[in-house]
């Protein structure tokens, strides 16, 4: 009797102690605390979709692939931009193996090859993405802004704006890129002295010549309107009674893109087309074209009208409060005409 | 503190002694030096495979992800934000890792997908990605996490996976729970030792102490 009875409660503290052993060791999630192993974090939906090396190295790469694909001719070339370029970036490249390589500047964005710096990405991660990204000739001293665009996560990014900075122009604080900053409708002008398009379109009518429509709340005190504005008077008097000189910009809309910046203003890049026309007076038979025209023209010399059509890709600033600027501009010349 | 308390202490403080002593030990052996946790299996076909947030960003600590490649194979990986990845991978096939098993230090991977074997390489949501012949490994430091890795496979299949997390911590913390296991061992042992022995002097205590002893005694000192 006596060793039954003793056994028991040693059988029942030994499985009472392996109980107790194995809740101690294996439950309560106090063994993955003490090992450091924690729930995954949950993605942040509303941040940049990428990180800042990731894009750097996109960017690159992209810039890389358009000088490598501007630098060939034929049909090879033009499928080797239409690979890596869309938009206004594409018509501009294009125009520009038109004419032929001789007539890009050499402070032209695209053959800027310098280490890109990511200035913002799109937020959230949905497509279309953006890429907002700047390189610095060390040549010519010229900062450019570009803009890569992916459409779907199976596309790559492409270049889809590239316009050089005006001397002395500034980009407005943007959002920090890890937050990423959001894309601005073109028609949206909530909080912005004018809606994005119709910044374009005002500053579009403001630069035209003879009669620019002026608007209080667009300046044109820019290095590129004013140079342009110069330029066509100066046009203008050398053509004298023989000829007069429209220059006719209009904004192509679908190519706008829009991104807002930190003090709730947002930066726009748009394309205008310019159509320049001499048109022959009485007094002129004919006018000779010059060469870069030609070219393009197909026609040395006009007898009654001579027409040019140039891609002009701008980058405004539109604010809260204050007047719309432009700090980017190019011009290439695309096609022409002549009678 | 009555025997049967005495006896249950020295048994719990002797079975945790010993979890956790052989536990220590065992993890000791398979960590190393360096805290080195390493998860593998063995793989077939060319589906793509998908390592979500919930295997690789579960610890504060870099994350090691090593695919083998059939001979001749250029084997990809990369990395991206969750939902990234899942909109690269689409409709392709492949098949998801769905945890670690600890005892046998092996991956769980699903079944794979229907779809067909795709390329991601190009598709521009990737934070870091590497391209090599038969073998390619990436790190992940957890910086970017959550983050979900994407292996696939051009020109042959993929042949072995292997995930390895480095912690040194794991290494003390195994070493210690060994010694800890270690001297609770000895503990039970010495309670249950301390147990017997003030039985047995209770036991001769009581035994002095009975009418028979004390008849004894009576009878000696006559």
């Amino acid at each position: 009797m006596t060793p039954r009875g003793k056994s028991r409660p040693s059988r029942r503290a030994l499985v009472g102690a392996v109980a107790v052993a194995a809740t101690v060791l294996s439950g309560c999630g106090v063994g993955s605390a003490v090992v450091g192993v924690h729930p995954a974090p949950i993605e942040a939906t509303t941040a940049a979709p990428i990180t800042v090396d990731a894009a750097t190295r996109i960017v690159a790469r992209v810039l890389d692939e358009v000088a490598g694909a501007r630098a060939m001719k034929g049909a090879k070339g033009v499928a080797a931009r239409k690979a890596v370029m869309n938009g206004a970036a594409l018509a501009f490249a294009e125009a520009a193996a038109k004419v032929s390589p001789s007539t890009t500047g050499a402070d032209e964005p695209l053959t800027v090859a310098s280490e890109p710096e990511v200035l913002a990405m799109s937020k959230g991660v949905g497509w279309p993405r953006a890429i907002l990204a700047t390189t610095l000739d060390p040549k010519s001293n010229v900062q450019s802004l570009h803009v890569l665009t992916s459409a779907a996560a199976a596309q790559p990014f492409v270049l889809t704006a590239s316009v050089p900075m005006l001397q002395g122009a500034a980009l407005p604080g943007l959002p920090k890129i890890t937050q990423g900053t959001e894309f601005v409708a073109p028609d949206d002008g909530e909080g912005l002295v004018l809606a994005p398009a119709a910044a374009l379109a005002a500053y579009a009518k403001a630069i035209a010549f003879p009669k620019p429509t002026a608007n209080a709340k667009v300046s044109t005190a820019d290095g590129f309107a004013t140079s342009l504005a110069a330029s066509a008077a100066a046009q203008k008097k050398a053509l004298g009674a023989l000829a007069n000189l429209t220059l006719s910009p209009t904004v192509v809309p679908e190519q706008t893109m829009v991104f807002r910046l930190v003090d709730g203003g947002v930066v726009v890049f748009g394309r205008m087309n310019r159509l320049d026309r001499i048109t022959l007076t009485d007094k002129a038979k004919e006018v000779t074209i010059p060469p870069t025209y030609a070219k393009v023209i197909g026609k040395s010399k006009a007898t009654k009208a001579l027409e040019v059509v140039s891609i002009v890709p701008v980058v405004l600033v539109v604010p809260p409060q204050g007047k719309v600027t432009a700090i980017g501009a190019a011009e290439q010349l695309a096609a022409g005409k002549a009678q | 503190m009555s025997t049967t308390v005495k006896r249950l202490v020295a048994v719990l403080l002797g079975v945790l002694g010993l979890v956790l002593g052989i536990g220590g030990l065992w993890f000791v052996a398979h960590l190393g030096g360096s805290g080195i946790a390493t998860f593998r299996t063995t793989l077939s076909g060319s589906e793509a495979i998908v390592i979500p947030p919930s295997v690789l960003n579960r610890v504060a600590a870099p994350v090691t992800v090593s695919v083998q490649g059939s001979p001749g194979s250029a084997v990809w990986i990369g990395a991206s934000r969750p939902s990234d990845a899942t909109s690269a991978v689409g409709a392709a096939a492949d098949r998801q890792v769905t945890g670690v098993d600890v005892s046998d230090w092996t991956l769980h991977v699903g079944t794979a997908g229907t779809g067909k074997a795709a390329s991601f390489a190009r598709a521009d949501v990737w934070h870091a990605q590497e391209t090599d012949t038969e073998r390619v490994s990436l790190t992940l430091e957890q910086a970017n996490a959550p983050e979900t890795v994407v292996v696939a496979v051009d020109k042959g299949s993929l042949t072995d996976l292997t995930i390895s997390f480095e912690r040194k911590a794991w290494f003390v913390q195994s070493v210690v729970a060994a010694l800890i296991g270690l001297f609770l061992l000895l503990a039970g042992i010495l309670t249950w030792r301390l147990d017997l022995r003030s039985r047995g002097t209770s036991e001769g205590s009581r035994a002095a102490g009975s009418p028979v002893a004390r008849a004894r005694t009576e009878e000696g000192s006559e």
